[in-house]
């Protein structure tokens, strides 16, 4: 680590590990990313690993779809096998108002250019055979959503930014930042100081506390939420299934791994509980009958930031030059990290995004220009 | 470990000798946790009973570190793998007892 740069991001998840990458593949390589534990070890390492574009609002799945076609050939870019797989989404819905929702929100996801549609019960069962066609009316299909693994999606960003000369450091924990006169930041870290043109805050669950260090307020309340991993199988599931708040897929490793909503807001802990077990299991069982025979292996927990609309908060902040946000994902961090990485990559170093981003920026808080998104799912 | 060479096997779920373990820690992987997560050993049906001291000992041999220092990685539930219709079923099938 050395006692300048001229850009420290603060996190060493996808988000800062991808905007590292990016910015030293755009030849801006004064770069550090600081993680005061190991790489991946906050909401990244917990996360769902699903990526998919089938939002409600046009700001994600704009940005999602623009994800997902980096995503596609994320492993060749990176020379790394992140295990990216356009698995697909299905949806289930099983009342009619549901489904006649569903067909208003693939004609708007459609005119963006998100192919998604609504497939009757029979041609649900032959993309998922496993399936109990009783217990949904229609679904919700897109082929191009899908999946990737997170620790190596991390090792493979870590490595191609190393490659490029950036310095990423574990275990340095940043506990003050300070402004200059000079308009530059000294962060203060449990390795040393560092002084800085640009501190991109990618910091997870602790955003609010890395923006409370420069007075910036950022608006976000924690929400717990379970997982769990069954045993390995051979691969039988096909697509990421979502039915209401329940979610779950099949890695490339054979587990299945998902998820359903608990309710904890306002979380303090990410403590497993076994309410969260028979919740998952009944819901999980009653569209897949024959994971009753499949044995649980682990659960966890994670964080989702949740911010006041769902949507995270991208860019600058009036008040204070150089101080970059990446935070507030409200579950959907991992899918966002590649295009996150890029546009913000473009931001601080030309200074002006491939993609409009200015609606994502924290000034619409206090403006109440708020952005609307029903589908906060895994 | 006298008998130990780069082929015998620490994690059996997931089959990873000795040697693949060696090779990451002198790629800089010299932690528990991101060992674990870079190499994989633990995350099979066994949950680490099995692997995760030999994988602390071999370790704490490449990097000089004692077992004290190296901290074993949180341990999820449940300690052994139990069937999804299990928890289905619920406190129902608990009190049908």
């Amino acid at each position: 680590m050395r006692s300048s740069y001229d850009c420290v991001i603060i996190g060493g998840g996808v988000s800062g590990l991808a905007i590292a990458y990016e910015l030293a593949k755009r030849g801006y390589r004064d770069v550090a990313v600081l993680e005061e534990s190991y790489l991946g070890s906050g909401s990244t390492g917990r996360c769902g690993s699903g990526i998919r574009a089938q939002f409600t609002s046009a700001d994600q799945i704009v940005l999602l779809r623009e994800s997902e076609a980096i995503w596609e050939h994320l492993s060749e870019e990176l020379e790394y096998d992140v295990h990216f797989k356009a698995c697909g989404y299905l949806f289930l819905w099983d009342t009619p108002e549901l489904v006649d929702k569903a067909r208003q929100n693939v004609a708007f996801q459609n005119r963006y250019g998100v192919m998604s549609r609504i497939i009757d019960r029979q041609e649900a069962k032959e993309i998922c055979p496993s399936l109990n066609t009783d217990s949904f009316l229609a679904g919700q299909w897109y082929d191009k959503d899908g999946m990737a693994f997170p620790f190596d999606t991390v090792t493979g960003y870590a490595r191609a930014a190393r490659r490029q000369g950036v310095d990423i450091m574990t275990s340095t924990r940043v506990f003050e930042i300070e402004t200059t006169a000079a308009h530059t930041f000294t962060v203060h870290t449990t390795q040393g100081n560092i002084e800085t043109k640009n501190v991109v805050n990618a910091a997870g669950p602790e955003a609010r506390g890395i923006a409370a260090m420069l007075n910036v307020d950022l608006p976000y309340r924690l929400d717990k939420h379970q997982i769990m991993a069954t045993e390995p199988l051979e691969q039988f599931l096909g697509p990421m299934l979502v039915k209401g708040a329940l979610y779950y897929l099949q890695t490339h490793r054979g587990n299945v791994v998902g998820g359903t909503d608990t309710g904890d807001q306002n979380a303090t802990d990410v403590d497993s509980t076994f309410e969260f077990l028979t919740k998952f299991a009944k819901e999980a069982t009653e569209i897949v009958p024959r994971l009753a025979g499949v044995k649980l292996m682990r659960q966890w927990a994670g964080y989702y930031v949740m911010s006041p609309d769902a949507h995270p908060v991208l860019g600058p902040v009036d008040e204070v030059p150089g101080f970059f946000q990446a935070n507030g994902y409200s579950g959907h961090g991992f899918m966002m990290g590649p295009i996150v990485g890029r546009l913000l990559a473009e931001y601080i170093a030309d200074g002006k995004p491939s993609i409009d981003i200015d609606h994502y920026n924290f000034r619409r808080f206090a403006r109440g220009e708020l952005l609307t998104e029903k589908a906060v799912i895994g | 470990m006298n008998d130990e060479d780069e082929k015998t096997i620490v994690c059996r779920c997931e089959d990873i000798p000795t040697q693949e373990i060696i090779d990451a820690i002198h790629e800089g992987y010299t932690d528990m946790e991101s060992l674990k997560r870079y190499v994989k050993f633990g995350l099979g049906p066994c949950q680490g009973k099995t692997c995760i001291l030999l994988a602390a000992q071999i370790l704490s041999r490449e990097t000089g570190q004692s077992l004290g220092q190296i901290m074993a990685p949180t341990t999820r539930p449940p300690v052994d793998p139990v069937p999804l219709g299990f928890f289905a079923k619920g406190k129902e099938a608990d009190d049908e007892k």
